[in-house]
């Protein structure tokens, strides 16, 4: 998968790059609207992680730009604003997704991997680890070909460790992820520990392998064990 | 006590007219003293001249007296103390049938030893009537001063104090932080120039003082977030790194933790900056019901994980003119407070009736005086939040004309939201 981050601030998109190459994804960086437009010009990319606040001029005139050179390109819009309008406008002009600055690396990562499934699929929807078979249209988790029922965020919980696979999870990424901002940082995460338990005890006796691994204190990773 | 207030005007007319009043009566009193005492000359003059006839004609011909008019002689053993003495009467006039004043002298005329008294009578009419003249002119220019004066007054503080009154206005309607498009004042009056001057001088300092505080702290807050971000992504990093031991996980992320509170509240300064600078002007009416269910729903989970109920009735009417992105933040925030203050097992009440919204939560007394609850950095004990929750809400309110009202009664707090008046 290529992807192409538009990203002005050199230290950023320098971490976010080397982030991103870890998770296999074939990375460029532009930090201006000039660079960017030369780059989607010559090359063709999956993804464009683009932020909207360039010296050069607004990111968002690079989006129609952008999907008319290259009309199957994905973009996840980064922004620092809370604004509604610009979240509206980026999706009307045909942005896929939108994050708000600050985020949490992983949520980064969940990201861009659910819109590059939604684009790129070719008609199978299924993800597909280990012995694990998700199918992401009908939300339907397989273990070992039987069908495993999970709640809604059970089946997110597991996509956000699969997606962000072998990295350690914060609580407060997933609290996060799961419910929004309404996570309360001071509020001790006990809730989340139940969810990761139900989780795993449903992977484990559906026979698969105890997939969860808990880093005391901090989190949690989805790694083979 | 408070002192009655007058207008400036009002008071310069009062002792203006004080003043002429006093000048007036003091003048009358002059006048008639001086208009007595010419009377008086004039009468005398004429008795003196009446006297002297009388005693011409006691000398050569007596018989002669009967003949004058309003003049009495008589023969007397002698002569009483206090002479002469002036006495006015009223005559009747034979001719016009009215009653006349005349002044009557009584005197004694002392002749070879013989003590006559002569009592003349001189018409005195004209005189009084001189006198009552100018009481008759004096008290009609008064009271014309007066009603000029005061009318003048009326007419006039229109026209003069108007510079004033559109300075006062200027300063009244004037918004610290807020551009407002400031109209010149222009007067011939010196004082008022003066004052709008200095008013102009004083607001530009306040503003420029103002910008430069407001500045450092938006580059602060905006300056801070990317190496933030960069100490969180990197301290993400070092927690994914399989080498590190149980301890050193730790430690990494206290800093972690740390850098994401920073993080946090840069941003929620960010946000109030760009309230405060207007910059969410989307202002429309906005049903309120879909968007709080929405918030309910989403919130529920976490509710029932601290066994706190929600209970709302909302009004489908309800209605806020407002940003849809500050109603959605004043929501959230009223529901994180409410989520994290709220004593277990209990009940939170959400309810829009009419132009009232207000939102309830059982939970202990706070630990400040009850009016500096939406100051910045106030929050509960024991609580590691920003503190900036319901700073922000007051600040949403304060630029959508909504005025927000907190109680704490019988173990619950309750926040009120409804359109400010006018």
């Amino acid at each position: 998968m290529k992807l192409l981050l538009i990203e002005d601030n050199l230290d950023l998109a320098e971490d976010l790059a080397e982030y991103l190459r870890e998770e296999n994804f074939v990375l460029e960086t532009a930090t201006s609207l000039e660079q960017a437009r030369e780059k989607f010009m010559l090359y063709e990319y999956d993804l464009a992680i683009l932020d909207l606040g360039l010296p050069d001029g607004d990111g968002m005139q690079l989006i129609n730009e952008m999907k008319s050179r290259q009309p199957e390109i994905a973009i996840l819009i980064l922004t620092a604003t809370h604004s509604l309008e610009d979240k509206i406008t980026g999706l009307n002009l045909g942005a896929d997704d939108f994050l708000t600055k600050p985020f949490h690396k992983a949520e980064l990562n969940a990201r861009i991997h659910s819109v590059l499934r939604r684009k790129i699929s070719n008609g199978k929807k299924v993800l597909q680890v280990h012995e694990i078979q998700i199918d992401l249209q009908a939300r339907q988790v397989k273990v070992c070909n039987e069908t495993i029922k999970f709640t809604r965020k059970e089946y997110d919980l597991l996509i956000y460790l699969i997606d962000n696979e072998k990295r350690l999870l914060t609580r407060e990424s997933i609290a996060e992820h799961l419910w929004g901002d309404y996570i309360d940082h001071s509020d001790n995460f006990d809730f989340i520990y139940n969810h990761i338990k139900n989780v795993r005890k449903k992977l484990m006796d559906a026979g698969g392998h105890d997939y969860i691994k808990s880093v005391y204190g901090v989190g949690y990773k989805f790694q083979r064990p | 006590m408070k002192h009655k207030k007058f207008r400036l005007l009002s008071k310069v007319v009062f002792f203006y007219l004080l003043i002429t009043l006093i000048t007036f009566i003091t003048s009358a009193l002059i006048l008639q003293r001086e208009a007595n005492k010419h009377m008086h000359n004039i009468l005398e003059d004429r008795f003196q001249k009446r006297e002297r006839y009388i005693m011409r004609i006691l000398t050569e011909n007596p018989e002669k007296l009967a003949r004058l008019d309003h003049t009495l002689v008589s023969k007397v053993e002698r002569i009483p103390e206090n002479f002469p003495n002036y006495q006015d009467t009223l005559i009747l006039n034979e001719e016009t049938r009215e009653m006349n004043t005349y002044r009557k002298k009584t005197t004694y005329i002392n002749l070879n030893g013989t003590i006559y008294k002569v009592e003349t009578s001189k018409a005195a009419e004209e005189l009084y009537k001189f006198r009552d003249d100018i009481r008759n002119i004096i008290v009609p220019i008064l009271a014309v001063l007066v009603i000029l004066t005061v009318l003048g007054n009326y007419l006039l503080s229109g026209y003069l104090l108007d510079p004033f009154r559109r300075i006062l206005k200027k300063m009244s309607q004037y918004n610290l932080g807020q551009p407002t498009a400031s109209r010149q004042i222009k007067t011939s009056t010196n004082e008022f120039d003066q004052l709008n001057h200095l008013y102009e001088k004083m607001k530009s300092r306040i503003e420029n003082d103002y910008y430069q505080l407001k500045e450092y702290t938006e580059n602060m807050s905006h300056e801070l977030q990317t190496p933030l971000a960069i100490i969180q992504n990197k301290t993400e990093s070092l927690l994914s790194e399989n080498k590190l031991s149980a301890e050193q996980i730790k430690k990494i992320k206290v800093v972690n933790d740390e850098a994401q509170a920073l993080s946090r509240l840069g941003s929620a300064l960010n946000l109030i900056t760009k309230i405060e600078n207007n910059e969410f002007q989307n202002i429309r009416t906005l049903h309120t019901a879909p968007l709080i269910e929405q918030h309910i729903e989403k919130i529920e989970e976490i509710a029932a994980i601290k066994n706190l109920k929600i209970e709302s009735s909302l009004d489908k009417n309800h209605s806020f003119s407002i940003d849809p992105m500050l109603l959605d933040i004043l929501i959230r925030n009223l529901l994180k407070n409410a989520l994290r203050y709220s004593s277990h097992n209990s009940v939170i009440k959400i309810s829009t009736d009419g132009e009232l919204f207000s939102i309830s939560n059982t939970g202990e007394k706070l630990s400040f005086p009850e009016e500096e609850i939406f100051n910045r950095f106030k929050k509960g004990n024991e609580k590691q939040s920003i503190g900036l929750g319901l700073s922000i809400v007051k600040k949403i309110c304060g630029v959508s004309q909504l005025a927000i009202q907190y109680r704490f009664m019988e173990g619950t707090h309750r926040f009120e939201i409804f359109p400010k008046k006018g």
